[in-house]
Parts: C-alpha cells; structure tokens; sequence
C-alpha cells in the first residue's frame, strides 16, 4: 500500500484534526470528509448513547476506587454530561475515529448501511451489503416485475447464503413497486444464527418503516401464515410479501452419515421440509461466499479481513461438498469440467478457486426446479468456470453480468476508479476520465456479458424464466 | 525675534484649511433610473392601446361576428375594465385636488373634498393595481419554489465572506418572512460543511409556492464595497458574489407527464446523461466494503454536471442529483430560448442586463448604503438589509417593479415588432 504523502496529511490536518487518522483506512480525503461527516450526524443525533458511552469509558478508570466512591463520580460527571452534552459527543466522535483507523468498518461502527432503497442494520460477524448486489438485485427485479409477464400468483424467491437478509428484502421491496397483484414468498437461508438473527432485526425493521409497513408480513408459523396469505387474495387482488429466515447448512449432503451438526443446521431440504416450507421455488439468488484463499490474502482490503466474518467470505476445501457430485442427477465432475486447465500453469486445485459452493448451489436450484438462478461470483475467470457449470445442467441459457448491469451497451456511462468527483459542479469541468476496461468484449468464452465494471454475476434461467428475463 | 510657541507644519497647514474638508459629505450624483410612479407609464400606453384595439374589435364584431376577435375581446375586456376604473378614479382625483388648491371655493366644500380624498386615493390605488395585475404577464416559473446559489465572484477570501453574508442575509429574509428554507449544499473554502468559515458554495432552498417569483430579481453579481476583515491596512476592497436563481423542479411542482414529455423543458433523455459512480479499483464485490456512495450526473449536449456526496446512500444521491440536473437543464434551455427575445427587448429598451452580466447591487459598508443598480433605489439601512429585514424587503419590491417594467416595455416592443413584420 503507497504512502500516504505528507503534504496530504498536512492538509487534512488543517481541515480537521481527526481526517489524517481517517485517511489511514480511506486514502482519499474527500472519502475522509465525508465519512467524519456521517460519523458526526450520527453521534449527534443520539446524544444520549453518548453520553452513557462516555460513562463507560470513565467508569473503567474509576475502577480501583471505592465503589461508593465510583458511583458518586459517576453521578456527578452524569449531571455534568447532561448539562453539557458537547463533550460526551466529541469524545465519542474521537472514539469511533480512532476505531475507524484501526480498519472498522463504517457500516459496524454506524450500524446501517444503505442497500438499495433500504436502511439496513448492520453488526459485527455479518457480511456488510454490497453495493454491487444491490445493483444485480435491483436489475434482475427490473426485468422481473415487467408487467408483460405472466408471473404465477405466487413466486417464489430462495435466497441461499442470505447474511443480513438484505436480498429478499430488497427484491420483496423491489418487485412490489409495480407488481401488486403477486404474492412473494421469499426465503433466506444462512447457516450462521448471527446473520440468521440480524435478518430477523432487518425483516422486522422494515416492516415498521414508513411506506412499506403493509407490504411485508413474517409469519410465526409459515404453515398458518401461507393459508392467511391464500385468504388475502381471494378478497381482494391484492398481494404481498411473506419474507421468512431458515437455518440450514446449504453444503451438507442429506446424504452423507449424519454428524452432530446435522441436527443443529441441518441440510437445505431437511430444513424446509421441517419448517413446513414448500420444495419448489421459481427463482434462486445467491451471494455465497466466494473468495479463494489466496485472493482473500492477495485482493481484499484491510477492513474486510480483519472485521468481516471469514465464514461469509472463503468458502471451505472442495471436499466438503463432495457429497454432492454423487448424486445421481449430477453429471461427474469429469463431464462438468469443473476445474478446467488454464492456458499456461497447472490445473488449479481443489478448492483453491473460491468455487466450492457453486457446485451445490446448482444443483439445488436444479432441484428445486428453479427458473431464474442468479449467484454472485468474484471475477471474469470464475464466471466462466460457473457458467460452464451449469451449461452441463441443463440450464436453456446463461449470462453473465457486469457491476451495473442496467447500463446499455454504448449508452454513456462509465464508472471512474476511486477518484471522487469534483465537488464544485461548475458546467465547464471537462471529464478527463474515459470509459476504462468496460464493454471491451460482448462475450467471454461465448458467454454474453452485459453492463458496465467488473463481471458480478451469473444468470442462468430455464423455461419460463427467459420470458421473465425478456430474453423471448 | 518672535517667541511664540512652536508649532508644527503639518497642524499649521490643517488650521488654515476649511473646516469643510474635514467632513465627507456622502452625496451620490448619480442616479441609475427615475423615481418609480405608481403605474408605470409603459403600463399606461400598453393599456391605451389595447383599449383602442378593444374599441376597433367591439365594431368589427358589431358587422360581423368572427370567433377569433371575440376571443380576443374576452382577453382584453378585463383590462379595459380595469383601465376605464383607473381613468375614473383619476379624474375625481385631479377634480378633488384642484378644487382643494382653488383658492375660491368654498371653505365647507373644500372640507367634504378633502374628506372624499382618501377614499378616492385608496380607490384609485385599487385600480392601479387591477390594472397592472391585469396587463403585466406572469413568468411562466413565478408559482414554483427556487434554489439560490451563491458563490463568492472577484475578490478572494473576501469574496467567500462576502458570500456567506449573503447567504445569512437570505436565510434571515426566509426566516422573518416564515419561508422554510434549507440548505441544499454548503461548502466552505475548505471544502467541508463547517460553518463559519469563508463559503465556497451554497444552494439554499426555499419552499415556498411562489419563492421563484419573489427571488428571481436577486439573481445576478453583487459587489460589496468595504474593509474586508482580512485587510491589515484599512483600505477599502471591492469584490463580488454571484447570486443564481432557479426554479426548484420538485416532483410535486413538475408533474411526472411534464418529466416524460419530450417537448418539456425537464424532460431529459437518459442516454444523453453519463452518470458516474465510485467504484473501488480492483475487485470489488466482497473484497471490499466501501463507504463511497458519490454520484456524478453529465448531461452531454449542455455539459451540465451535477455531483453528489451528501447522503450515505447511493440511490438517494442520484435523486438528488438528477432533481439539480432538471433544474439546470430547464434553465438553460429557457435562457437558450429567450435569447432571442432578450435581444430584441435589449436593442429596443436599451435594459441592463440579467442574469449573470453586470453588477446588480452595490452593499457600501463605508457609507451604510445598498444601492441596486437597476431599479435605482438606495437604502441607508446596511445593517438591517443584511438582516434579511424590511428594507431588503424594500429593495427587493422596487426590483420586482422595475421588473415588471421591463417586462411590459419588453411585451410593447414585440408587438411592434409584429406589427412591423406584417
């Protein structure tokens, strides 16, 4: 990583004291601005969670006095902080500066982060929502909610590898803006009960919020909740959003000898059979983790490796999926050529490609008689290893998505890299940066590739799915 | 050899002097328009000559009758009605004053005259009013909320001073006149949002039905004249700030069909806007976890460029942006438009000129003055101008009359320029 020039920190310190700590983790001062901005609204408008932080951070100096003496101090310094909350809200912004340069995620440190249109929660131990997905998400709704098409009364949306819950809700959210008429039945599915139990928060949060209160409905019971949900729509046309969190381990095999783990998070099928969920849903997302070993050393920053949950990011040896190419219905590894030789190096070894939970992925969606299959990959090489995947099973199409998928071919639209815009918004600025690496190709491998950046995503449909895509 | 005192040169010189010197009589001799009446004459010849055009078309209909003529009757009886109003409350006027002034009438009748006075001025003013509400066109904007820019022009620092006075000055205005008002964008020359510090760049937004008409005569340069704070030796400095005026397009102000409608101003083409956003360089997706949620919007064929960074969330950056864009898109094309017009008004009337030209308003802090320099009208109260208080509110109502002025000089000119062309 460059150095930060002096000349740089210099000027941040005149702006403000605490940018030069920032710019450690940012590297940009106008990102630097912004974020001790937000960091400031945010302390600011929650005074009193300052000033009870402000007591903590006290209270642990206090702590070799005489307990009587502890609580007096307190009181005292309470009165004092109340009188004058100024200064408990300084400290805590210093506070939240100083963990923001040891790499913290800003997203953990303000708890939410913007997905879409939603304000997510976010906590420590959960994947933090990209703003890619979101991009996919929203465009695959797009298409979806065309009112063209002829969707069944009913769709029904899995979400594998869910974390923060932020893909049904968002596409829940997405789809209801034009089409009413539908209920969407939306399942997320995580193995972690930390994510599990921050969806629930998010779900639950949504459902609260202003403008889309009615929209969704979690039941207790999904048994009761799906006949309520039948009634509803015999009454009147219309629809709404059935959002629901299962736990279950997407990897495991109901095959293999069942271990203690079996009982706790059991396999995906095994679970939605136990919960009463239905075994056919129309559309799979997935956003699984994807991160190869050594990528995760090489690519990823500072504060992803070091506060974001590893499980969410690099999914485990290949041999623990294994499982699955022995089922029947799943051609041999050999035939899906699953680890293809590259041009010039040796075959890349199992497991070490990220790539392990395509291959279960899949075929659920196979099983699950998924029209729509939609999973998040890391980069242009691994989007053709899981497009040739899943060309072997039967899938009637695939493509592959950019970064921003609704930018047009030649429509002019770029994405500049890291630099931030002038703030000044003068019509005469000229735009030096150009349209980079994007729409260089079409195709890779002969696998169509649409939008602009980085490739994010693979879709595959079958059926019905390519009217829904508006591929026919 | 005389013994007297020793006395300096310099107070020696300084007694012989006249004492007058010593006082600087602040006397401006020079005066930018005449003294505003209470109906413009422009205003008075345009009625005339509708009213005369009133009386030809009541003869053609009375030969003939043609749907068009009588359309153009109903325009104009509203204002011949309020010009023959007008013309009767003048006449009792003048009867009134001149058998007060005449010295033989009688002392009762002048009593009962003098009685009468008042309510015949107060109606006389009621139909000067009709009658100017009548004639003069009502910009096509008037009834939408604005956004005032203000960013510091020539002078410097003093310049950003100057220009985060201004934008005080407005908000008090908003504030006493109980306009909601809210800052957009501030940023300071240091490129963040603290206060107190010399403005870089502000957009205020006030909502108010009718703000645009009531803000719309500010835009343009105004110079101050005084001792900057950043000044060391006492001399006076003069700068600039400019002050830019637009029509707030809010999706309840513009209607969602005048978006879509190819022939609107707003509409805008979406392929025709390149819009930007951050990306982190290298992998991204799960790699990293960026907080950069900046968009930047181009509209290529006028090269307007708008950027956001405020909010935390990318989606709601782009609504924003693209609500500026639709405004600096609509404003262009109208100004784009009316160019033409504006030419014609300028080589017939002769107007300063609006918008972003010359200076528009002098604040002398030497001499506690603010002069405008289109409607000529000079206020001595520097302090409570830039108080935001009642006489920028004085100010301001004399431009907007000088306005309408124009505006009815402008509308005679073009319908002699018809004329002319038939």
């Amino acid at each position: 990583m460059p150095r930060i020039a002096t000349s740089l920190l210099k000027k941040a310190y005149t702006l403000d004291r605490l940018l030069p700590p920032l710019l450690r983790t940012t590297r940009d001062l106008q990102a630097a601005v912004n974020e001790l901005r937000w960091l400031r609204e945010h302390v600011e408008s929650d005074p009193k969670k300052a000033i009870s932080n402000e007591l903590r951070a006290r209270s642990k100096y206090l702590k070799r006095s005489s307990k009587e003496a502890v609580s007096n101090g307190l009181r005292i310094l309470h009165e004092q902080l109340k009188r004058n909350p100024k200064k408990a809200i300084s400290r805590q912004v210093v506070r939240l500066v100083r963990e923001r340069a040891k790499g913290t995620p800003l997203q953990y440190l303000l708890g939410s982060e913007y997905f879409g249109d939603l304000e997510l929660a976010c906590r420590p131990g959960v994947l933090i929502p990209r703003q890619d997905t979101a991009n996919t998400i929203s465009h695959l709704a797009q298409l979806v909610r065309n009112p063209n098409n002829k969707l069944p009364p009913e769709l029904r949306v899995l979400d594998l590898c869910t974390g923060s819950g932020c893909i049904p809700l968002l596409f829940g959210h997405e789809l209801r803006k034009t089409r009413r008429d539908i209920t969407y039945r939306m399942l997320g599915v995580d193995v972690s009960t930390k994510a599990l139990a921050l969806a629930s928060d998010n779900l639950a949060a949504v459902q609260s919020a202003p403008g889309v209160s009615n929209l969704f409905s979690s039941p207790k019971n999904a048994n009761s909740e799906a006949e309520q949900g039948e009634e509803r729509q015999e009454e009147g046309k219309e629809g709404k959003v059935i959002a629901n969190f299962l736990s279950a381990n997407v990897l495991l095999s109901p095959f293999v000898a069942q271990s203690d783990e079996y009982y706790s998070t059991p396999p995906l099928f095994t679970a939605l059979n136990r919960a009463g969920h239905p075994r056919l849903w129309d559309i799979v997302i997935s956003n699984p983790p994807y991160i190869s070993p050594a990528a995760y050393w090489k690519t990823t920053t500072r504060s992803v490796r070091g506060f974001e949950p590893t499980l969410a990011l690099v999914p485990p040896p290949q041999s623990s999926a294994e499982p699955w190419s022995s089922l029947p219905w799943i051609p041999p590894p050999s035939a899906v050529q699953l680890f293809p030789r590259t041009r010039d190096g040796p075959p890349t070894q199992q497991g070490e490609n990220g790539d392990t939970f395509y291959t279960p992925l899949l075929s659920i969606a196979a099983l699950v008689e998924a029209k729509i299959v939609l999973l998040e990959i890391a980069d242009a090489e691994q989007a053709v290893r899981v497009a040739r995947l899943g060309k072997n099973m039967n899938f009637d199409g695939v493509e592959i998505w950019r970064e921003q998928p609704d930018v047009r071919d030649g429509a002019p639209s770029s994405t500049s890299n890291s630099t931030t815009p002038e703030h000044g918004g003068n019509g005469d600025e000229e735009q030096a940066e150009g349209n980079q690496e994007e729409r260089s190709e079409d195709t890779i491998d002969g696998i169509p590739i649409v939008g602009a950046g980085n490739a994010r995503c693979v879709v595959f449909w079958r059926g019905v799915g390519a009217t829904w895509l508006g591929k026919e | 050899m005389s013994t007297g005192l020793w006395i300096c040169r310099t107070c020696l010189y300084r007694i012989a002097r006249p004492t007058t010197r010593l006082v600087q009589w602040s006397v401006r001799f020079q005066s930018t328009n005449s003294a505003t009446e209470a109906i413009p004459p422009s205003l008075l010849d345009r009625a005339r000559s509708i009213s005369l055009e009133h009386q030809k078309l009541t003869d053609q209909l009375a030969n003939g009758f043609d749907t068009r003529a009588a359309k153009k009757l109903g325009e104009y009886s509203a204002i011949v009605n309020a010009l023959k109003e007008w013309d009767k409350a003048n006449e009792s006027m003048t009867e009134l004053t001149s058998l007060i002034h005449d010295p033989t009438s009688d002392a009762e009748l002048r009593e009962l005259a003098a009685d009468d006075l008042e309510a015949t001025k107060e109606q006389l003013q009621h139909a000067s009013q009709s009658l100017v509400t009548s004639l003069v066109p009502v910009h096509p904007f008037a009834h939408l909320p604005c956004l005032i820019e203000i960013r510091p022009g020539a002078g410097g620092s003093e310049a950003a001073i100057f220009a985060g006075d201004l934008l005080r000055m407005y908000q008090a205005f908003c504030n006493r006149s109980g306009f909601r008002a809210t800052l957009l964008k501030y940023e300071n020359t240091n490129g963040t949002t603290e206060a107190g510090v010399p403005l870089s760049e502000a957009i205020l937004e006030v909502e108010k039905e009718n703000a645009y008409g009531i803000f719309r005569s500010e835009a343009g340069v105004h110079r101050v004249q005084r001792v900057p704070a950043t000044e060391t030796k006492g001399r006076t400095h003069t700068s600039a700030a400019s002050v830019l005026v637009l029509p707030s397009l809010q999706e309840n102000s513009v209607s969602q069909e005048a978006i879509d409608d190819p022939e609107s101003d707003y509409y805008i083409d979406v392929k025709e806007v390149r819009s930007e956003v951050m990306r982190a360089s290298g992998a991204g997706g799960q790699h990293v976890n960026k907080t950069e949620s900046a968009v930047r919007l181009t509209h290529i064929p006028t090269n307007t460029v708008v950027a956001m960074q405020d909010s935390r969330s990318q989606m709601k950056n782009k609504e924003k942006a693209w609500t500026l864009l639709r405004s600096r898109v609509a404003q262009i094309r109208r100004e784009k438009r009316e160019e033409e017009m504006v030419a014609l008004r300028r080589s017939v009337v002769g107007v300063a000129k609006m918008g972003r030209g010359d200076k528009v308003r002098t604040y002398n802090y030497g001499q506690q003055r603010v002069t405008d320099h289109r409607s000529g009208m000079s206020v001595q109260n520097l302090d409570d101008v830039m108080e935001g208080g009642l006489a920028l509110e004085k100010v301001m109502e004399s431009v907007a009359g000088w306005l309408m002025e124009q505006d009815v000089k402008a509308l005679i000119a073009e319908d002699l320029h018809k004329k002319n062309k038939k």
